[in-house]
């Protein structure tokens, strides 16, 4: 019939996999939108439904079938559970409190298919079905929180800079201008946030661990200071909030004397009243003793520390710094979740993808013509057929299009660098797991350079569209072309080093007026126009 | 703000930067050079001798097709170029030399300067460009750190500073770092007043009178 085959391609194009595009699927999908053989889509309604009285009545009367109370259990595992899954329907919407095994569980489909059902059969369907990918998980909406500005004091070669961050950040700079200790002391707040400012917390998240003197910034003629200062202004919609970090060390002389951030210190008392009286308020009345066990276990498993989203913002804060033999899935340094600094854990975010972003990372079709499709090993036994001889840990494969289809799958270990870097940048742009502020330490790093740019405006889209914000610092002028700096969410800064050694911040911006496209930013760097370039050869 | 400087050689940048340091504090990762530039790989470059690219003919074109001036002004934070050119050779660019006077610097100075506004055309205001005209090289300014007397009427300055310096026992290449070492006392403020470096070249007073006003 034909409002089943239809009902099919739609589960398709939503994005369920095969198994949710039979039939049982379809009458299901078609009973929760109360469509019968001649309805029209875009007339789809939600209504809450049972499974036998509703879902399975609806099938047999109006679609001349004949499926008997023992075929339930085929309804439960092919549509209901799978639709709940994928946040196609809602599982008791008129009363959230019914038994698990009610007679009464009812269902009702999603309003956003209803939504997006409106458009069925028109030249905006492709887009509508876009927009419920990006809808479909709560967890892909974008957040808002932006780190508008950041000072930074007393942090190796910095003595104090301020930069006003957007949305893509890209710096440019000599070598050893000291773009990287600004990405630094950014992810050593992350650490703190983190609770986690010991070395591995602090190596985890990118940081070249030094001892404390050449941590601190020390110029000829300036007395060194006592603490590491960082302040991040981070605008919420509305709201400004302002994270201050004052990092001291027990013993400037100890190599290996742990880092303190005072300005957590400070709000631990404060912190301790609030998680007692949290404590007795959940459990009621707790002894003095209890209150202090409780206490105790909290300080030496997780510490106390300010919970708030702008912490676990800043706390995910990690630089990038890909290795090639870390994506082939050869070595691996870092256990970070979901992605270590890198290049680690990639196979395993995108096997976990949703359909939303599995549709943006296939994109990278965009950027090699070779390429015909990305599988995940899920069992890794294609290693068992000679596929990983080198022995890589990545379940990552790539189909060539251009070789016999019988011969044409490479693993991570086999395939160009250039994918497995561009997937890994797609990747971290795309998922809803990845930090929502991160740092890329040389981006360009085995990207022709054409590649680049056209990497870089993907980029740029995806950080709006996913919530994300990112500093990246290249040598690479093609990067640069594919910036749009008439975007104020777009910046270019150049870091660079005064006389004195001193680290300093510039925004790179033209002038009001000025046509843009009058200039080539690649060309304009490379002339010295820019700056960022060495001077004294 | 950052001030380009578009000279005929390295080493006459070298010269300008300390200037402008001991003139106006301007730090040096604030001057970007514009001219010269490797415009030429290693490959073109070693079929052709190097100081073929590092004269007022690239000064000159530059002025005329205002390439780089343009494009760098176009940028926030970046409104005023310095331009330098040699009077060594004017009568090559069409200034003739005037009479040896008092007045020689002042007037070759102000003629080179309406030469170089010929070549500018209309495009920029005044407060844009700060003409960096030396009398008749950028030795000479170097000389008034060591010889202590009038250098603008030096006729080979070049020639002068390296036997001066010679004989104090001080070798130096013809390179930016070197020339950046050996004019080192310009980039100090103190030392105007008290080694009276102006004094001695009148083409070094005028350009530090425009630096002060301009920057």
């Amino acid at each position: 019939m034909k409002k089943i085959t239809e009902a099919q391609a739609i589960l398709k194009d939503l994005g369920l996999p095969p198994t949710q595009q039979n039939k049982v699927s379809a009458l299901t999908f078609l009973a929760l939108c109360g469509i019968g053989p001649n309805d029209e889509w875009k007339n789809a309604k939600r209504k809450s439904l049972t499974l036998s009285k509703g879902i399975m009545n609806f099938s047999n009367e109006k679609f001349d079938q004949d499926y008997k109370q023992n075929t339930r259990e085929s309804f439960r595992k092919d549509a209901i559970t799978p639709f709940i899954e994928q946040q196609i329907i809602d599982l008791n919407p008129d009363n959230a409190d019914l038994a698990p095994q009610s007679s009464n569980t009812h269902y009702a489909i999603k309003p956003l298919i209803i939504e997006t059902l409106k458009s069925f059969g028109t030249d905006k369907w492709d887009e509508a079905i876009e927009r419920f990918k990006e809808y479909q998980f709560t967890e892909n909406t974008a957040q808002s929180a932006l780190i508008k500005k950041i000072i930074i004091e007393n942090y190796k070669s910095i003595n104090k800079v301020e930069i006003e961050l957007g949305r893509i950040n890209v710096f440019i700079g000599a070598n050893g201008s000291g773009k990287s200790n600004i990405l630094e002391a950014i992810a050593m707040v992350g650490a703190s946030k983190g609770n986690d400012l010991d070395n591995l917390g602090l190596m985890s998240r990118g940081i070249r661990i030094a001892k404390p003197l050449l941590t601190l910034s020390s110029f000829l003629g300036k007395q060194t200071k006592k603490s590491i200062e960082v302040q991040l202004d981070i605008i919420d919609k509305n709201n400004s909030v302002q994270i201050q970090s004052s990092f001291q060390n027990s013993n400037i002389n100890d190599i290996y004397a742990k880092w303190i951030d005072l300005k957590e210190e400070e709000k631990t008392p404060e912190l301790i009243l609030s998680y007692l009286a949290e404590l007795s308020e959940k459990q009621g009345k707790l002894t003095g003793d209890e209150l202090i066990k409780k206490l105790n276990e909290k300080l030496e498993t997780v510490g106390v520390k300010d919970n708030t989203k702008y912490s676990e913002l800043l706390s995910d804060f990690a630089i990038f710094n890909l290795s090639t033999q870390t994506l082939r899935g050869l070595n691996s340094n870092s256990a970070k979740l979901p992605l270590g600094i890198n290049g680690e854990g990639l196979d395993i975010l995108i096997s976990n993808f949703n359909s939303y972003e599995t549709s943006k990372l296939l994109k990278c079709k965009l950027f090699f013509n070779w390429l015909e499709q990305i599988g995940i090993d899920r069992k890794d036994e294609l290693k068992l057929s000679g596929y990983k001889l080198g022995k890589s840990s990545s379940t990552l494969y790539f189909h060539d299009r251009h070789m016999q289809k019988k011969n044409n799958l490479f693993s991570a270990e086999n395939a160009n660098e250039g994918i497995l870097h561009v997937i890994f940048y797609l990747a971290l742009f795309i998922s809803n797991k990845t930090p929502e502020f991160f740092a890329i330490d040389n981006i360009e790093t085995a990207l022709n350079p054409k590649l680049c740019r056209s990497l870089i405006k993907e980029l740029v889209q995806l950080s709006k569209e996913r919530g994300k914000q990112a500093i990246i610092t290249t040598h690479n002028p093609a990067v640069l072309d594919g910036l749009n700096l008439n975007d104020d969410d777009q910046r270019l800064f150049e870091i660079y080093r005064t006389d004195e050694g001193l680290t300093c911040c510039r925004r790179i911006k033209f002038k009001k007026g000025t046509d843009q496209k009058k200039f080539k930013l690649s060309e304009m760097w490379t002339e010295g126009l820019l700056g960022g370039v060495p001077q004294n050869f | 703000m950052k001030v380009g400087v578009i000279c005929e050689g390295h080493t006459d940048r070298a010269v300008i930067t300390n200037i402008l340091k001991g003139v106006k504090g301007i730090d040096s990762s604030n001057i970007i050079p514009l001219r010269p530039e490797d415009s030429l790989d290693e490959t073109d470059l070693a079929n052709i001798p190097v100081d073929q690219f590092s004269n007022w003919t690239l000064v000159k074109k530059e002025c005329e097709t205002r390439q780089k001036l343009n494009r760098f002004l176009s940028l926030e934070g970046q409104d005023v170029v310095v331009i330098h050119i040699d009077s060594a050779e004017s009568d090559e660019y069409g200034v003739a030399k005037p009479i040896k006077d008092n007045n020689y610097s002042t007037n070759l100075r102000a003629a080179i300067i309406s030469k170089m506004k010929e070549w500018l055309g209309d495009d920029f205001s005044d407060d844009e460009i700060i003409y960096a005209v030396a009398v008749e090289e950028t030795e000479a300014w170097v000389l008034t750190i060591y010889e202590k007397r009038e250098s603008s009427t030096s006729a080979d300055p070049k020639r002068k500073l390296r036997q001066f310096l010679s004989q104090k026992g001080i070798k130096y290449g013809q390179n930016y770092n070197d020339f950046l070492w050996i004019s080192d006392a310009l980039s100090k403020k103190k030392k105007y007043a008290k080694e009276r470096f102006l004094s001695y070249n009148e083409s070094l007073k005028e350009f530090c009178i425009e630096v002060e006003n301009k920057l």
